[in-house]
């Protein structure tokens, strides 16, 4: 047996570590296997394989215990995330959320983490909206002269767009729109005969709005690739977050693990809790992490060239906070002090619904997991009254009302209306941006601890006048499309944002263009250890108003790709 | 579509490019754990509870709510999902209903007939809106009827169908009334 120079065993050393098999972990593990290193895998929850560990992904409404509703007991153990009216609410979904009883952290304002510890991580249960950056959301911090510049810009990045749209199967239509540019797309999901009339409505009414397909990750035509993966076509079930047999949706256990898994260079290690990097104070570079196990509770250390943090924006942000140096203090591995700031989020919960009382003879066929998309228009085409920067819509006219509607009597009458269809349903539901402000931040409490010793979370963020003006014309402008359609019984809805409810929380280890500036260089590089990436959410320099989980997978690639090759020239 | 038809559909689809073996599929198709037992309500309320289920959906060339195990299904949830002040609100409404048929009937509401029945919930349920209250007990009692019988096994293979992998998407089906809907 080969003992190393600090007298561990060789066999928990690798060349390289990735710390989370989200999204974004699961790329960087295809990634580095695929270029031939040998890669850890660590994830801190439990296994989930694919397909065989989806247990309800076969099951009937009636084969569920309460039909799919959450019991009173099983939501006392996700009170925290059930305060968002979704995710844990549903009996069919709720075992890949985390119980907030095992997994406390501190709001000092509200703040909802959803948070899924298992393989895959929120891959499984993610919203599958994938849309593109474009230029000028690269250059919006620049521009407006807030929190720090992008260090990249789009033309850096569309390669790898197209790299990850090619292997993940995006759906969606061309429509070569500035703002929002195209992917390489497999073919649209149809829109519903309701959202034909609205996007007529809509598109000649205002010059600068658009109703689109919505862009998300389900393959519609696979390829060849994809095939090969045991990825099919959707079956229009829209029972996605319950794990899908057919790998028909993105997820790092249908697709990339499964790569990664092929190359034979992946070691994936369940239940280690990474809770900090060991840090060369000689090298100024991290040698490897410290990881607790999760069921045994028992520390352990393991090793490599260079380590990907992939365990999600607060996760990751904490481990580099817990980083104890000499060389960087207390604070963490950074000296610019903007490690922890600038936390962001997609305000949502805002825009207007109602019901469509034309197209009546027409009516829907299979559950279609997507929706229409409203690409930005406000500060493009159209001025936003006391803000900057923008929102899209999601949402549309899915389908027709049907047995849950309110109908009033009984009997053979009753059921006569109960069992058939009644007007579409539509609605239009704003995603905002959130702007970057050095005062939303997270740190670690110094005295809470977790059951595994590690530092609690706090959080304490909120929103601005920016945020709240946005979303008047969130809700108006909603209520006005859904009018022009002559949609009836309009209705619009409105909350105060809170941090988190997005599910994308973002920012906290901000790439920038400086070491003074931000906590990461323009290839997700920690300027204070620059054989350490991360590439999760935590690096977004700012928001923009679009799901952001197409763009952490572009940007994994590309710093794989460069970790790789600054390895091979001996710079890490 | 049953289950069964379903796993068949999977590998039809698939064939060979299934990333599992069938028998994977067959084994997420088994029911999960049902040995809940409802325990909440007295032999009365049930009895009362049936009787009003029947008549929000009663049987017609299609099962009616007790042939679909609406009320079996209706205690689970309404013992299990429901916080204490929602239960109250339907299991003093259960109570309160026989109480009132025997003073201005001399009949529990199970034993009158169901024309009858249907008059008194009518009336229960225009002043119930006539008074605008919020989650009273028809209209909590209607909504849950209504989702169990949705998502029993025999409404949603009788009243409707519910395909558990559609296979295709269209935006624009044709539909006239009558027509059987999918859930």
């Amino acid at each position: 047996m080969q003992i190393n120079h600090n007298g561990v065993v060789a066999e928990n050393t690798y060349d390289a570590i990735v710390v989370g098999s989200g999204i974004s972990g699961g790329w960087a593990a295809k990634e580095l296997t695929e270029k031939g290193l040998k890669v850890l895998v660590l994830e801190r929850g439990r296994d989930l394989r694919h397909v065989v560990d989806y247990q309800t992904t076969m099951s009937m409404p009636w084969d569920l215990p309460h039909q799919g509703k959450s019991s009173e007991e099983s939501l006392k153990q996700q009170s925290v995330q059930a305060r968002t009216g979704y995710t844990v609410q549903n009996e069919a979904t709720a075992y890949l959320f985390v119980k907030d009883t095992e997994h406390p952290y501190i709001e000092k304002r509200r703040f909802d983490w959803m948070r899924g510890y298992h393989k895959g991580g929120r891959s499984i249960t993610w919203g599958k909206q994938s849309y593109r950056w474009s230029q000028m959301d690269f250059e919006a911090n620049a521009k407006d002269g807030i929190a720090t510049p992008w260090p990249v810009n789009y033309d850096e990045i569309a390669p790898w767009y197209s790299y990850v749209e090619r292997y993940v199967g995006v759906s969606g239509s061309v429509e070569n729109l500035p703002q929002l540019p195209d992917s390489d797309f497999q073919p649209a999901m149809d829109l519903t005969a309701a959202e034909k009339v609205l996007k007529r409505a809509v598109e000649s009414k205002w010059k600068g709005r658009k109703i689109i397909p919505g862009r998300a990750a389900h393959l519609t035509a696979p390829t060849q690739e994809q095939l090969a993966l045991g990825r099919g076509k959707c079956q229009y079930r829209n029972l996605c977050s319950r794990g899908c047999p057919y790998g028909a949706y993105f997820s790092s256990n249908g697709a990339t693990l499964i790569s990664a898994e092929r190359t034979g260079n992946m070691t994936f290690r369940p239940h280690s809790i990474v809770g900090s990097l060991i840090y060369d104070e000689a090298t100024g570079k991290a040698k490897g992490v410290n990881v607790i196990d999760e069921v045994s509770k028992q520390p352990m250390e393991f090793f490599a060239k260079i380590i990907f943090l992939n365990a999600s924006c607060i996760a990751s942000t904490s481990i580099l906070m817990n980083t104890k140096t000499q060389r960087y203090g207390a604070a963490g591995l950074d000296e610019s002090g903007s490690l922890g700031r600038y936390l962001m989020d997609h305000h949502l919960g805002v825009g207007a619904s109602g019901i469509f009382e034309g197209e009546l003879d027409k009516t829907t066929f299979g559950r279609r997991p997507n929706g229409v998309y409203v690409p930005r228009y406000r500060n493009l085409h159209e001025e936003g009254k006391g803000y900057i920067r923008g929102f899209g819509y999601q949402g549309g006219a899915a389908g027709r009302q049907g047995w849950s509607r309110d109908i009033m009597g009984f009997g053979e009458d009753f059921k006569k209306q109960y069992t058939s269809l009644g007007p579409w349903s539509v609605n239009l539901g704003g995603f905002g941006e959130w702007l970057p402000y050095k005062d939303n931040m997270m740190f670690l409490s110094p005295d809470k601890k977790d059951q595994w010793g590690l530092p609690q979370v706090v959080v304490d963020a909120g929103y601005t006048s920016n945020e709240v003006n946005m979303r008047k014309d969130m809700m108006n402008d909603a209520a006005e499309m859904l009018e022009a359609m002559g949609a009836k019984n309009i209705t619009t809805n409105t909350s105060e944002p809170a941090l988190g409810l997005g599910i994308h929380e973002m920012g906290t280890a901000r790439m920038g263009t400086d070491r003074k500036n931000s906590v990461l260089n323009k290839w997700n590089q920690v300027w204070a250890a620059p054989n350490v990436f991360v590439t999760d959410g935590a690096f977004m320099t700012s928001a923009n108003c679009v799901n952001p989980s197409l763009t952490y997978m572009a940007f994994t690639a590309r710093a794989a790709d460069y970790a790789v090759s600054e390895l091979k020239k001996g710079n890490l | 579509m049953q289950r069964r038809e379903a796993v068949k559909i999977f590998t039809a689809v698939f064939g060979a490019s299934l990333a599992v073996p069938e028998t994977v599929f067959a084994r997420l198709a088994e029911p999960m754990d049902m040995g809940i037992k409802p325990t909440l309500l007295s032999s009365k309320q049930r009895k009362t509870l049936a009787a009003v289920a029947e008549c929000i959906i009663p049987k017609t060339d299609t099962p009616g709510a007790i042939e679909a195990g609406v009320p079996r299904w209706f205690e689970i949830l309404l013992q299990d999902c429901y916080k204490p002040d929602a239960q109250k609100v339907i299991m003093d409404g259960l109570t309160n209903l026989d109480a009132e048929c025997k003073t201005k009937h001399g009949s529990t509401f199970a034993k009158l007939k169901m024309p009858q029945q249907i008059e008194i919930l009518t009336a229960m349920e225009k002043a119930e809106r006539d008074a605008n209250v919020r989650g009273g007990f028809i209209r909590a009692t209607k909504d849950l009827v209504k989702s169990c019988y949705a998502n029993s096994e025999v409404g949603a293979s009788t009243a409707f169908e519910y395909q558990l992998a559609p296979g295709r998407w269209s935006g624009e089906e044709l539909y006239k009334m009558g027509d059987k809907i999918y859930l």
